[in-house]
């Protein structure tokens, strides 16, 4: 038994290299390494498919800064990312606490809400095409029955309704996460608090204002970081319902670098994804700091 | 009026604003579900009626047309080997992160999980160049093997969690009997993390399957595209081809629904955990 003992002690000095070596194979040759290479070759000169030895310095970043496309596109985000922290995470929360009041079906309508979310991008950006289709589409269709004819538009196709439309698309796929999160999170709310607030003769709204929404203080900050992220990645629903017009109105900076790639401008793609890279998480930091103090 | 009945007339109205709320979120999916069944004419000019023949024939035409046994076998490869390669590596190398001391672990574990902050596009460049002097160009290996490495680090993640909570007097006493490392990871450990390896699978499996961005700039081959590429198969280079296209989301769709109203608990656990990710 001693002996053995002994001889465990120098398996385990060994062996966890060995269990995580080929998870950091992979890793390094397909994740880690293509990172660092982005970064390094953004500084040099690279159109083609292999990368050229050609210092060039901050020239690619300067292109893309002062490229009024690339303004354009941040915009977009950024007006993407002050919509999705107002609108579905109200949403998720609302339904959440509405979910918790109710005695029956509540499994099935989460079930039911949850829905929109276990589809990818691009099937959400066809069922939207659909529904925005300017004559045979649902929402004209609807609105047409119900004898709003003169809300009828366009949606996609129109410059000024675009992105909002788009916007409507990502909504629908992503309220259900914040609903998820605020039914896990008020579960952990003691019932004692609105029972006390019930005795001083608090209302419905009361109760949510100072008990719910302070108590769920960190799933808040962890809703908001995860729409942060996404809202600043958007890619697959803007480039299959718009491709990022009419006249780049829906254009957004995940597009704008993806148009590098296709073009084999590959030293621009760098640094505008590098760019992308520094803006997501300088944001979202900067949000998880704040929230901190 | 008094209490019980306000109480009640509350209630009966949650139900019915969550019940137009189910409608919103269901009735975009339905309604393409029903004109799959309608001819291109009936789409057009009666978009909101019932079809008056199902036509089960749109299916077999975008079965054919748009390829689509080719991308769901090539849907259902790319799926099946990334999860595979990400649960059995994941597992590996979060029990070592969990369980072992070693100098290295938290540093390791750091750059493990910096790998999941970064945005697709910052591996893209190099990744083009790489797969072309792989020569992977085209291949569903140039899918599966970036797949892999970018779903890595949340599978160690998950998995590194997951382990932790196994008590340690477990393996103290396995180890007593006389358990090798290896022995008791594959023995007692990872039987007991069935349920997490479970939602991993879901979440990783559907990730795949949904998956666009990397396919769209690695694949340019007809007979090497995943299900999302095939979807764009229909907007065509002439006219589209409406009642095909809704067929094609409904396939597409398919399999996600059906996953979903079987593993019903573990696709809500695997997107609380997965979210993560993001």
């Amino acid at each position: 038994m001693i002996f053995s003992g002994k001889s465990s002690k120098i398996k385990i000095t060994i062996s966890p290299y060995i269990f995580i070596l080929p998870a950091a194979l992979f890793y390094v040759i397909f994740r880690l390494g293509p990172i660092i290479l982005t970064v390094i070759l953004s500084f040099f000169r690279w159109d083609g498919i292999i990368p050229t030895s050609k210092f060039i310095g901050l020239k690619y970043y300067i292109y893309i800064l002062t490229d009024p496309l690339f303004r354009n596109a941040l915009f977009h985000n950024i007006i993407f990312l002050i919509l999705a922290i107002a609108i579905p995470v109200w949403i998720g929360f609302f339904l959440a606490v509405l979910l918790s009041e109710i005695p029956f079906f509540r499994t099935l309508f989460r079930a039911i809400l949850f829905l929109p979310c276990i589809f990818g991008g691009v099937v959400v950006a066809y069922i939207w095409n659909w529904v925005y289709h300017p004559f045979a589409g649902l929402l004209n269709g609807i609105l047409q029955s119900i004898g709003l004819n003169f809300l009828t538009s366009a949606w996609i196709g129109d410059t000024r309704l675009a992105l909002l439309s788009v916007f409507g698309a990502y909504s629908w796929a992503s309220y259900g996460y914040s609903m998820i999160f605020f039914l896990a999170g008020l579960q952990n709310i003691s019932p004692e608090l609105y029972d006390a607030a019930t005795v001083d003769g608090a209302n419905f709204w009361q109760k949510i204002l100072y008990i719910t929404i302070p108590s769920l203080r960190e799933v808040f900050t962890f809703v908001i970081v995860l729409r942060i992220l996404t809202s600043l990645k958007q890619f697959e629903i803007p480039f299959i319902l718009t491709g990022g017009g009419p006249y780049y109105a829906t254009d957004m900076m995940e597009l704008y670098t993806y148009r590098f790639i296709a073009d084999y401008e590959l030293g621009l793609a760098c640094a505008g994804a590098t760019l992308e890279a520094v803006i997501v998480s300088t944001v979202a930091l900067l949000f998880i700091r704040g929230r901190e103090k | 009026m008094n209490f019980r009945t306000q109480k009640k007339v509350k209630i009966f109205l949650i139900y019915v604003f969550l019940i137009i709320f189910c409608l919103i979120a269901v009735l975009p999916i339905s309604w393409v579900w029903l004109s799959s069944f309608k001819t291109n004419r009936e789409i057009s000019f009666s978009p909101f009626v019932l079809p008056k023949q199902i036509r089960w024939q749109n299916y077999i035409e975008a079965w054919q047309e748009g390829n689509f046994s080719t991308c769901m076998w090539n849907s259902a490869v790319v799926a099946f080997i990334t999860t595979l390669f990400v649960v059995i590596l994941s597992s590996l190398a979060a029990y070592a992160f969990a369980k072992m001391r070693f100098k290295a672990n938290n540093l390791l574990f750091f750059i493990f999980f910096f790998g999941m902050t970064v945005p697709n596009p910052a591996v893209m460049g190099p990744l083009l160049s790489l797969v072309y002097k792989l020569r992977l160009t085209n291949t569903l290996w140039s899918l599966i093997f970036p797949y892999t490495a970018s779903h890595l680090s949340f599978g160690i993640l998950m998995m590194r969690a997951f382990f932790r909570e196994i008590p340690t007097e477990l393996e103290e006493a396995a180890k007593i009997d006389g358990c090798s490392s290896v022995q008791l990871l594959f023995l007692i450990i990872l039987p007991l993390a069935l349920p997490a390896i479970f939602v991993l699978t879901v979440l990783i499996f559907m990730g795949c399957w949904n998956e666009f961005y990397f396919a769209v700039i690695l694949i340019n081959d007809a007979s090497k595209n995943t299900l999302p590429l095939g979807l764009r198969a229909f907007e065509g280079q002439y006219a589209t081809n409406y009642a095909l296209q809704f067929t094609g989301i409904n396939i597409a769709a398919i399999v996600p629904i059906v996953m979903y109203i079987i593993f019903q608990k573990s696709f809500v656990k695997g997107a609380i955990a997965g979210s993560l990710k993001g």
